[in-house]
């Protein structure tokens, strides 16, 4: 720990607080004070960095729609969008534009191309479910 | 977290007005920015930049700037792996450089946005890339 120090007083869990002692007693940590002071620094600093990653999307959120603006050919259809996703992230949409299409058609025009993609993923887990149901009745 | 990485052709294709690719080319980088989760990065490795003829100082490129488009620099170990890709396939210093990106990830996740798969595949062979032809 570096600079000046204060006092304060802080409730734990009392779980919490036998594990952190635990740790200390092994050698893992020094303190108690150590392992709080660590723990809210990490803490700040991933707040930091989420809050900066957010500014920086939405500035190029507000980019994306000035190229738009620009290249107004270039805009795509919220189905081009999701399917984009399915490549990215090899999802099983990918295999399913019908199914992005019935999704669209379902969930509207302004859906968030992530929420398209979540209901492919239901319909084809319901789907599986299904077959499966019914292998077993055979069965 | 995950990286992807556009290839010349895909900076072309960004800044070209009516290229039939651009749509597709946006329709990627509209689904990264969406992502309500993650951390992802697009980069543009500095070699592919060169290939490209992308100026960020120049007024054309004043709107692709924005589009949180990273810049990739090779260091001396990176270097020296692009160099290596180079030698090996007879590949341009920009695949190479996208190579030695793949080939440095670790746990990152990594997509490359190409107009040429094939060479893209050799000099990401035996990572885990993502190759996506645009």
């Amino acid at each position: 720990m570096s600079g000046q120090t204060v006092a304060t007083s802080v409730r734990l869990p009392e779980e919490l607080q036998r594990a952190a002692r635990a740790a200390v007693e092994s050698g893992m940590a020094r303190s108690l004070t150590e392992l709080i002071v660590d723990g809210l620094r990490e803490r700040l600093v991933a707040l930091a960095t989420e809050k900066e990653q957010y500014t920086d999307k939405v500035a190029a959120r507000a980019a994306l729609e000035e190229y738009y603006e620009m290249y107004p050919e270039a805009r795509p259809t919220l189905a081009q969008v999701a399917m984009a996703g399915a490549e990215l992230d090899d999802h099983p949409a990918l295999h399913h534009p019908d199914l992005i299409d019935k999704a669209i058609a379902d969930l509207g025009e302004d859906a968030h191309p992530e929420d398209v993609l979540a209901w492919v993923k239901g319909v084809l887990a319901a789907r599986a479910s299904a077959s499966g149901s019914d292998e077993a009745a055979v069965a | 977290m995950a990286v992807t990485i556009l290839d010349a052709e895909a900076v072309h294709v960004l800044a070209t007005r009516w290229s039939n690719k651009q749509q597709r080319l946006a329709s990627l980088i509209d689904f990264d920015l969406a992502r309500r989760v993650g951390t992802d990065v697009a980069v543009v490795p500095s070699t592919v930049r060169v290939e490209a003829g992308w100026d960020r100082t120049a007024p054309r490129w004043a709107a692709i700037n924005r589009l949180g488009i990273g810049d990739h620099h090779l260091d001396r170990r990176s270097t020296d792996v692009a160099a290596r890709l180079r030698a090996e396939h007879g590949v341009s210093p920009a695949d190479a450089h996208i190579g030695a990106i793949a080939h440095g990830a670790g746990e990152d996740r990594v997509v490359v946005i190409t107009s040429d798969p094939d060479d893209i595949a050799t000099v990401t062979a035996g990572t885990t890339a993502r190759i996506i032809r645009l």
